[in-house]
C-alpha cells in the first residue's frame, strides 16, 4: 500500500488536497481542502487507533494482543493524543 | 533478550514482573543472608555476620519501601497518570541484579580478602598487598561495577514506562528520588538495627 504523504518534501510544510477524482467517471474537483488531523499521523499511529477502536478502546486487551504491557501501551496513546493536540493548534 | 535484561517492563505484564519480583527479593534475601552480607542502604551492601533472616527480609523491605516511595513520588510529578503496581514492579525487579552480589562472598571470600588488605592499609606496607587478597577485591569491583550500571539501567527504564518520562528533566528527577531513597533507606536501617 502506498504510503499517503502528509509533509511537503522539499519545505516540510503540511500538505493540502488540491486535486480529487472520479475512477468511474473521471470528474476531477479542484481546490484546497486540508487533510483531517488523523490522516496526518504516521502510518504506525493510524494502525495504532485503528486496533484500539477494534478492541473497543480497552488498553488491556490491546496490550495483550500486542505483546506489550499495559504502561506501554497507554504512553503510546498519550502520545498520540499530545501528537493529535498539537496538529489541531 | 535484550528487552528481558533491560527492558521487561515494556512487553510484560504487571502480574508476571509482580510475581518475579516477589519471588526474587525473599530468595535474595536469603542468599543475602546465608552469604554473610548486608544491604544498608539502595546503593550499599557490607559484610557482616550473626544477621537474622528475618532482619534480612526487613531491611529488604525498608530498602524496597524508600524506593517506591520516592520514585511513585517523582512519577507522579512527571506524569499524573503513574501507577503505584507499575513502580512497585520496577523497584523489585531492577533489584534483582543485586542478589548476585552477595554469591561472591561464598566462604566469606571477599569478607577475609578486605580484612586482610586491611592489615597493608599504611603508605609503608601497601606494595607489599598480596595477590591472592587483592584478584578477589578487583573481580568483585568490576563486577559491582557492571552490576550498578544494570541496576540503575533496569531502574530507569521501569521508571521511564511507568510514568512515561522523556527528557533531561526526568533524569534529573529520578536521580533525585534515587539519592533520597538511598539516603532514607540507610537512616531507617540503621535506626531498626
Amino acid at each position: 500500500m502506498k504510503k499517503l504523504p502528509v509533509n511537503c518534501p522539499s519545505c516540510e510544510s503540511p500538505l493540502v488536497v488540491s486535486q480529487l477524482s472520479c475512477s468511474e467517471c473521471e470528474t476531477v474537483i479542484s481546490g484546497s481542502y486540508s487533510l483531517p488531523v488523523l490522516l496526518q499521523l504516521s502510518n504506525e499511529d493510524q494502525d495504532f487507533i485503528f486496533e484500539f477502536i477494534l478492541t473497543s478502546g480497552s488498553l488491556k486487551k490491546m496490550a495483550a494482543k500486542m505483546g506489550k504491557s499495559y504502561p506501554t501501551v497507554r504512553n503510546k496513546l498519550d502520545d498520540i493524543l499530545e501528537k493529535i493536540n498539537n496538529l489541531k493548534n | 533478550m535484550k528487552t528481558l535484561l533491560f527492558k521487561p517492563f515494556e512487553r510484560y505484564s504487571e502480574q508476571k514482573l509482580l510475581i518475579t519480583g516477589v519471588i526474587a527479593t525473599l530468595i535474595g534475601a536469603l542468599v543475602t543472608n546465608l552469604l554473610n552480607c548486608k544491604f544498608i542502604g539502595v546503593l550499599k551492601m557490607t559484610f557482616i555476620e550473626g544477621t537474622s533472616i528475618g532482619q534480612s527480609i526487613l531491611d529488604n523491605i525498608i530498602i524496597l519501601s524508600c524506593l517506591i516511595l520516592f520514585l511513585f513520588l517523582a512519577g507522579k510529578y512527571i506524569y499524573k497518570k503513574t501507577r503505584l503496581i507499575d513502580i512497585i514492579v520496577t523497584a523489585l525487579v531492577a533489584f534483582i541484579p543485586l542478589y548476585l552480589l552477595p554469591v561472591f562472598n561464598i566462604n566469606d571470600t571477599i569478607k577475609i580478602a578486605t580484612e586482610n588488605i586491611l592489615k597493608y592499609a599504611s603508605s609503608e606496607l601497601a606494595n607489599q598487598i598480596p595477590l591472592e587478597n587483592l584478584t578477589p577485591l578487583v573481580i568483585f569491583g568490576f563486577f559491582t561495577l557492571a552490576i550498578l550500571v544494570w541496576f540503575i539501567t533496569l531502574l530507569y527504564n521501569g521508571f521511564k514506562t511507568a510514568s512515561n518520562a522523556k527528557g533531561t528533566k526526568a533524569m534529573v528527577v529520578f536521580g533525585i528520588a534515587l539519592i533520597l531513597a538511598d539516603t532514607t533507606s540507610r537512616v531507617l536501617i540503621h535506626y531498626f538495627n
